[in-house]
């Protein structure tokens, strides 16, 4: 008899445990079973998850919670894999005194060479706007905290028409002058 | 209870309102910790008295704001730590005690082929300009106006009206001016301890400036700028640099020319001119030779007007003591030599020596630099030879210097 009554406790806590999910502003969310949904707040303690609701209890979270995407929203990452003119962004571009080259490669990094000095780091594309043909660069993101970006720096890029020419715009505003660069490869 | 409700809703619905409109929101800055020690004066390297010692915070916030408008806010704090008790005897820059300020507040609109920039910023100008070779750069209250209408050209038009570099006051009279000076090593911005507002009026009333900067001569940028420094100088700087091409790429030849007129009478204008011979090659390794003399005048010609270190960016400008190159009735050269191992580190040898005319302030500096970054933290170790009439009776001394920064 208590093993019946254990297993059928394991089994009902199993049927109602809620299911738990970050929303990608960051949110974590529990599915409850009964149709309705709650914001908790996710902490760590001694290695493990806890979800504290806002009613005042816990519960522990024993699987890894998933991000999830906002289905009919298309994010920015979709719309830049899709986007020509982010593709356009593969490849050497150097200015042409050669004090400055940006080289994008498509697995996400890039090595970048300022004032005869490289380094390579990691980018990512944050925003395209096709009728300005500006992309606004993610570069050396260190972390992210929902809609902040901690570390490293944006980058607004305006690539021409004929998608070998780039003006470095974000350069522009800090340092008063036009930074041309011309794709190489 | 109701109304109250009624009220922070509303206040939340404009707050998720006007945070919809914010993108591309970037927190960034990084923390330094900078040490500089010197045998100079009978010292000892690495004695407190002979060494001076600070860490620095800065954090910066940007963001894409509605309309298209870019905006950037930033503050800098620095701190000894409490070095001075034991490790050293003097700061880098500000003052002793604790202290922060506003050092980046802007606003940037872009209008078809006209930016127009407001607010407290970095300037990136011949003449008037933020230093970013000490712990603290000094930045400017300022509005500045680009234009790219014409093709290859940036027009550039910009009013200073403040900033906290160390030749805007502070004067004397002025409330800050009870502040006792402390000696710093570098001396770029001035003290912000107890409160007070390190930014004065750049120089007596303000300052206007209006450059343009062309790359519309094949392999050439060519720059102008005009400043009028209000009630106290008129400039001038033309510079051009030639960037060969083809099977002479990595060849670069520059020529620097620039006025200081100034409004005081009885006094000389000055003027510089300089030229540089560089050769880059692909592997990392970098060559530069460089020439400038100047005019016998009364205060030179060709440094930042922004601060009193006498820091400038004519070719021959010397790694850590600056001012002497600059100098009235002065002839200097300096040879550099670059490599950047990729992975491993980067290394600087520069010598740069000056003429006086007068034989009372010639200066030899050979500097020796080697940075490398593991990961966030940026490391360099620098050490450099001084001998200079004016400094340590005439002798030659030595200066190690460490500089650590964490970017994040």
């Amino acid at each position: 008899m208590p093993k019946k009554i254990l297993f059928l406790s394991i089994l009902s806590i199993l049927a109602f445990a809620s299911e738990f999910v970050t929303l990608e502003d960051g949110r974590v969310i529990m599915l409850k079973d009964d149709g309705r949904y709650e914001e908790v707040t996710l902490i760590n303690k001694n290695g493990k998850q806890i979800a504290l609701k806002k009613d005042g209890t816990w519960e522990e979270v024993s699987q890894e919670v998933p991000v999830v995407e906002t289905i009919g929203k298309k994010t920015t990452q979709n719309r830049a894999a899709s986007s020509e003119l982010v593709k356009s962004l593969i490849g050497r571009w150097e200015s042409k005194n050669g004090a400055f080259v940006y080289e994008f490669l498509p697995d996400g990094t890039m090595r970048i060479k300022r004032d005869n000095r490289w380094r390579s780091t990691k980018y990512k594309v944050d925003e395209v706007n096709e009728k300005k043909r500006n992309i606004v660069l993610n570069i050396g993101e260190g972390s992210r905290l929902g809609f902040l970006s901690i570390g490293g720096e944006h980058r607004t890029l305006h690539i021409e028409e004929d998608n070998k020419t780039m003006h470095d715009e974000s350069y522009r505003v800090k340092h008063l002058r036009d930074l041309v660069l011309i794709k190489e490869r | 209870m109701k109304f109250a409700k009624l009220s922070l809703a509303a206040v939340m619905a404009m707050g998720v309102s006007a945070f919809a409109d914010v993108q591309n929101i970037k927190v960034t800055g990084d923390a330094k910790l900078y040490y500089s020690t010197t045998d100079a004066n009978n010292g000892d390297l690495f004695d407190q008295k002979s060494s001076s010692g600070q860490a620095a915070l800065d954090v910066g916030v940007s963001a894409d704001l509605a309309d298209g408008v870019a905006g950037k806010i930033g503050v800098t704090m620095l701190n000894t730590l409490g070095l001075e008790n034991n490790l050293v005897s003097s700061v880098w820059d500000g003052g002793l005690s604790n202290q922060w300020w506003v050092s980046e507040a802007w606003l940037a609109k872009k209008i078809a082929n006209t930016t127009v920039k407001v607010g407290r910023q970095t300037l990136d100008t011949p003449l008037a300009f933020t230093e970013t070779w000490s712990i603290a750069q000094n930045t400017f209250d300022a509005a500045v106006v680009l234009n790219n209408d014409i093709p290859n050209t940036t027009l550039v038009a910009a009013w200073v009206g403040r900033g906290n570099g160390t030749s805007a006051t502070p004067t004397i009279g002025n409330t800050n001016s009870a502040l006792a000076p402390i000696a710093s090593l570098a001396g770029v911005v001035n003290n912000a301890q107890n409160g007070n507002d390190p930014f004065g009026t750049y120089q007596q009333d303000g300052a206007y400036a209006f450059g343009a900067v062309t790359t519309a001569i094949p392999m050439t940028t060519a720059q102008g700028w005009y400043y009028n420094v209000e009630d106290v100088a008129t400039a001038y700087w033309l510079q051009a640099d030639v960037a060969l091409e083809n099977e002479l790429k990595g060849l670069a030849l520059g020529a620097q020319y620039a006025t200081l007129n100034l409004d005081a009478a009885n006094t000389d204008d000055g003027a510089i001119w300089a030229v540089r011979v560089g050769y880059a090659m692909d592997n990392g390794l970098s060559f530069a030779g460089a020439y400038s003399s100047s005019d016998k005048s009364t205060a030179g010609a060709g440094w930042n007007t922004a601060t009193t270190t006498g820091a400038s960016k004519i070719y021959t400008e010397a790694w850590w003591n600056y001012g002497y190159v600059t100098s009235s009735d002065v002839d200097a050269y300096k040879l550099s030599a670059e490599y950047n191992a990729e992975d491993i580190a980067d290394f600087t040898v520069a010598y740069t020596s000056t003429d006086d005319g007068s034989s009372t302030k010639n200066l030899d500096e050979f500097t020796v630099t080697a940075s490398r970054s593991y990961g966030s933290i940026d490391t360099s170790l620098v050490y450099f030879n001084t001998k200079a009439d004016d400094q340590n009776n005439g002798d030659s001394y030595n200066t190690v210097q460490v500089y650590l920064t964490y970017n994040f």
